[in-house]
């Protein structure tokens, strides 16, 4: 994943009230940190899932999910 | 150290390469960006240095809110980066945890941050995707924002420094000193690298003037200090009085006219006034020094030493790691020879525990060849990858510190096994190769007779000749400065070489530090010798005292400089005949 996309994602879960977690290749990071994401080393077709913690983040996940799935808003791998 | 009454301070160190600058400071930390300090804070201070990176990070934000603003927003690359770069400023890896370092190590904001930023870039550093690893320009990019609305000044970074300064640093590397604009920088000084370090080849190649090893001159200098640079004295003075500093704008004005008249001068012939043709070769250690060495004038390679690579290593490189270096090398002073001489250090300095018995004097000791035929297999791998790098280009094998007739007959035992080995391996190489012992050794200059008749050349190695001839370690400054090359006992076991070579008909090379000074040339054009080799930049010095020589006056006066007593008789007479041409005597440059 790239930089422009996990910045992206880092702003949106920084609207969350408590901690966001990105699971992929067997690690955990925070969700608000783009270099933290970016040290996932995502790459197209792998397996992520994200966490919350309160419920109340629901919208959050969803909004992060959304990204996911439309291509980051944008043709980018 | 010494400090006047005026508070000019003068520091001692190692001449990196010749000539003066005056100019301001510029203090550089290890990465080359700006000095960044490192001092504890209090706990009741911890909340105020927090708010002091809060609002550090805010200014630079900012800053870089306007300049996405003006940007034009049809680059679209560019706003990426800026918008990434955007995000990054509060991101917990930079931000939170710079935060973090602050209140638990208790250190200031530039050290924290300079320490959490160093973890990210390693981290993405170790990553193997190239998208990734190049983010790590990006984290540079926004810490050095960071930094610079820390400092409060205005962005520092050595590649983008806009006044012509002296650099101060610790060590300079390669890779650092690849990034110097050299148009901005008229000198440097370094506390640390000694004589054969790293540092002083890299400030060879860079032909600016610079002191080494100066040891205090990071505490000393403040920026913006007024510094002189002698680099032909290995002197720094820092804040330098008016008569000091007079006296030095003089100096560099006659060393600025005098070094760009020897530097329009570099690409014509080295041949006396009579036509005699003399050949300036380089002395190197490095594959990366034959550009500087070209660029002095040097036709060949008339010494390379190969410790390098056995200390780099800490253990015996291989065949195949040796033939690569000597293949680089070849090919890239082709068709011009190269003359390899053999490893000439004591064997414990490559592999601690080789040595079983303590040394009370290593340069008496078991060194160089003495040490090669002591432990045969490292020998003969080093001339089995010789001997196939001459297949590619042109070599002579030099072998330094021999003593006696009966170490060249064991040499070339070795020299046959090697050959026998790479036979049966059916390897490629070629065994026609000159083969030249060094006269460095007392004994060696005595018997240098007979020791001609079982070599094809001799080179005169004269930093170990006059230590040994003479008794002297110059590396102990009691005694140094009865370091002479022209002491009578060592002018006449350098003639007596001569004389030998010629009535063998062998070829016969000076190679040590006598070579390169002007003063010694006269003697050695009357000796005979016309195969000269140095450190390359002294090759447009000596040229230049060389075109202004006739060799016919040169022998003539040979007759009456060998009967002379003293070295201060000598060093007259010398001075007395060549007053015209030899650049600035007696005013203590020996450049």
């Amino acid at each position: 994943m790239h930089a422009r996309p996990a910045s992206r994602i880092a702003q949106m879960a920084g609207l969350a009230r408590s901690c966001i977690w990105i699971h992929a290749n067997s690690t955990r990071v925070d969700a608000t940190s783009t270099l933290d994401i970016l040290m996932l080393c995502a790459v197209k077709g792998t397996q992520i899932a994200v966490e919350i913690e309160n419920q109340k983040d629901m919208d959050v996940l969803n909004q992060i999910i959304d990204f996911f799935e439309t291509g980051f808003g944008e043709s980018q791998k | 150290m010494n400090v006047s009454v005026s508070g000019q301070i003068s520091i001692r160190g190692i001449s990196g390469s010749p000539g003066i600058c005056i100019g301001k400071a510029y203090l550089v930390d290890k990465e080359g960006v700006n000095l960044i300090k490192r001092y504890p804070i209090s706990d009741a201070q911890i909340s105020k240095e927090i708010d002091r990176f809060k609002q550090a990070v805010s200014k630079a934000k900012n800053d870089y809110a306007r300049i996405i603003e003006s940007i034009d927003k049809t680059i679209e690359d560019n706003l990426d980066i800026l918008e990434t770069h955007m995000a990054l400023f509060e991101d917990k890896m930079l931000y939170g945890r710079t935060i973090e370092a602050i209140s638990t190590d208790k250190i200031n904001a530039e050290w924290a941050l300079r320490k959490v930023s160093r973890r990210a870039k390693d981290m993405f550093q170790q990553i193997d995707d190239p998208y990734l690893k190049a983010r790590v320009n990006d984290i540079d990019q926004v810490t050095d924002k960071i930094m610079s609305s820390l400092f409060g000044a205005e962005d520092k970074k050595i590649s983008d420094i806009n006044k012509r300064v002296i650099l101060v640093a610790q060590d300079l590397s390669p890779a650092e000193a690849s990034q110097i604009q050299l148009e901005r920088i008229k000198g440097f000084v370094t506390d640390r690298g000694g004589k054969d370090s790293h540092t002083s080849i890299v400030a060879k190649s860079l032909k600016i003037p610079s002191v080494l090893g100066l040891g205090k001159a990071m505490v000393s200098v403040k920026n913006d200090d007024i510094l002189i640079v002698d680099g032909s004295d290995g002197l720094l003075i820092i804040n330098p009085d008016e008569d000091t500093l007079f006296q030095y704008e003089e100096r560099l004005t006659k060393f600025e006219a005098y070094r760009a008249g020897l530097e329009r001068e570099s690409h014509l012939p080295a041949v006396t006034k009579d036509g005699v043709v003399l050949n300036l070769m380089a002395n190197i250690e490095l594959v990366e020094e034959v550009v500087a060495a070209k660029d002095y004038g040097a036709k060949d390679i008339g010494l390379f030493r190969t410790e390098f690579l056995y200390l780099d290593l800490r253990r015996f490189p291989t065949e195949d790691e040796l033939f690569c270096k000597y293949k680089e090398l070849v090919e890239l002073m082709s068709p011009h020879s190269v003359t390899i001489r053999t490893l000439d250090i004591n064997g414990d300095k490559v592999n601690p525990y080789l040595s079983i018995v303590e040394e009370a004097n290593p340069s008496l000791g078991l060194r160089a060849v003495r040490f090669c035929l002591e432990n045969e297999p490292v020998f003969v791998t080093q001339l089995k990858a010789i001997l196939r790098a001459a297949a590619i280009g042109n070599i002579k094998l030099l072998i330094p510190m021999i003593s006696c007739v009966e170490e060249i007959i064991q040499v070339k035992q070795a020299l046959g096994k090697a050959i026998h080995e790479l036979e049966q391996e059916k390897k490629f190489f070629n065994k026609d190769i000159p083969l030249g012992v060094m006269i460095e050794v007392p004994s060696a200059a005595i018997m240098a007779d007979h020791l001609a008749e079982h070599v094809d050349f001799f080179s005169i190695g004269t930093n170990d000749l006059i230590q040994y001839a003479l008794a002297i370690d110059r590396r102990n400054p009691q005694v140094a400065h009865l370091y002479q090359a022209l002491n009578p006992a060592v002018l006449r076991m350098i003639k007596m070489t001569c004389d030998a070579a010629k009535k063998q008909g062998i070829d016969i090379v000076m190679c040590g530090e006598m070579a390169g000074d002007p003063i010694n040339i006269p003697i050695l054009i009357g000796l005979g010798l016309t195969h000269l080799s140095m450190n390359s930049a002294s090759i447009p010095l000596v040229k230049n005292m060389i075109r202004n020589i006739d060799s016919r006056t040169a022998e003539s006066s040979m007759e009456k400089i060998m009967g002379l007593k003293t070295v201060k008789e000598i060093t007259d007479y010398i001075i007395n005949e060549y007053k015209d041409i030899l650049p600035f005597q007696g005013t203590n440059e020996s450049l």
